[in-house]
């Protein structure tokens, strides 16, 4: 009996032990993930507003822009475990008012996806017009949130 | 004009022309203005004040190679065995007669501060904010990480920037209390108090520095508005 209690928390032991150690990887995944992404996303946008900026925007190229940002802001949100802040130890400028604060950082990021959508559907339907509003919408909304939860260099 | 009593005045010497002048304190309120502008966001005038900076940097450039004397470079830039002699035997001595024009070490610092701002307002011109939404008018010639990388290097060049000056400052304070030499007051009125055999000096015309700063003036927004994206 003391013996099979034993090997019970041992085996409890190291259960833990493992879920400490997967909890990590999945942290800094999480991290690297979205850290990936925002590049990406930065890029993307940078790109349509250099079209944009150029006075006669190619729209094909424009198009796939606004789709890869409009793909990669849906998945954004699950990028964001408690404790991927500053206290995972890895290089972060997310704030902890992130999870401190979560309802307005979540309602960004949906104003983010439903910009991000807009900006996607002007696109693809050709409408320059159109990607010109939703790249300031969505510009703005980039700039609320970083202003709220992004620390500054 | 006043400018041309004080030339003539006996005991005075006509150092500094207006085009220099013009340009050291026209740089005065537009770093205080790309600061500002910066730190409110307000990208569209900072931008205007990077390009502003841009022509005032190329026009001193090129009158530093055809202005008046005191302005060329040809004229205050000494080799490391002048700079020495200079720090050794002038700097620090108080009975040491003044400089008609830039010291050994003032010129030097001349270049350095045109060099960063040089460098500064290329930065600029590629920099690229983290929402990708601003950016300087070259930007679109380079990807998303070199555009970050750049604006990167522009906050950190303006802490330079914001170093030399305050080293510059010291300098001028330097020589006014510790030289009782007055440096300020030529800057403005471009004449200084002198004693002895006055040195020659050319000054060329301030008609000519106008028809240059157009040029370009002009030369700078041309190439922005056709070639930038902004």
């Amino acid at each position: 009996m003391k013996l099979r209690h034993a090997t019970a928390f041992a085996a409890l032991g190291l259960l833990a032990g493992y879920a400490a150690h997967a909890a990590a990887p999945a942290i800094a995944d999480a991290i690297k993930a979205r850290q990936a992404s925002y590049k990406e996303i930065g890029g993307a946008f940078k790109n349509i507003n250099d079209e944009l900026k150029s006075g006669s925007p190619d729209m094909n190229s424009v198009k796939p822009l606004a789709r890869e940002i409009a793909t990669r802001a849906a998945l954004l949100p699950k990028f964001f475990p408690k404790g991927s802040g500053p206290e995972a130890g890895i290089k972060t400028r997310a704030k902890p008012e992130i999870w401190r604060d979560n309802a307005a950082f979540v309602k960004l990021q949906g104003d983010m996806i439903a910009a991000a959508r807009t900006l996607d559907a002007a696109a693809a339907s050709g409408n320059v017009a159109g990607v010109t509003a939703a790249r300031a919408t969505l510009g703005g909304v980039c700039k609320s949130c970083h202003d709220r939860f992004r620390t500054e260099l | 004009m006043a400018g041309v009593t004080m030339e003539d005045a006996p005991g005075r010497l006509r150092l500094w022309d207006l085009p220099t002048r013009l340009f050291h304190w026209s740089l005065v309120p537009l770093l205080g203005f790309a600061w500002w502008t910066a730190e409110e966001r307000m990208l569209d005038w900072h931008r205007l004040a990077g390009y502003s900076i841009c022509t005032l940097l190329v026009f001193r450039i090129l009158w530093g190679l055809a202005g008046s004397s005191t302005a060329r470079f040809s004229s205050f830039l000494r080799g490391p065995a002048g700079l020495a002699r200079y720090v050794r035997s002038s700097m620090f001595n108080r009975a040491a007669t003044p400089a008609s024009g830039h010291n050994p070490v003032g010129g030097w610092s001349v270049v350095v501060m045109i060099a960063l701002l040089a460098t500064q307002v290329g930065l600029g011109m590629f920099s690229v904010d983290i929402d990708g939404l601003e950016s300087g008018p070259f930007a679109y010639l380079v990807d998303f990480d070199t555009g970050r990388a750049a604006a990167e290097w522009h906050g950190f060049v303006f802490n330079l920037i914001l170093a030399a000056t305050a080293l510059h400052v010291l300098a001028i304070l330097f020589y006014l209390l510790y030289r009782r030499d007055n440096l300020i007051g030529p800057m403005i009125s471009g004449s200084r108090r002198w004693t002895g055999h006055p040195p020659a000096l050319r000054f060329a015309s301030n008609w000519v520095a106008l028809g240059l700063f157009l040029l370009v003036a002009g030369g700078v927004w041309l190439i922005i508005a056709q070639f930038g994206r902004a």
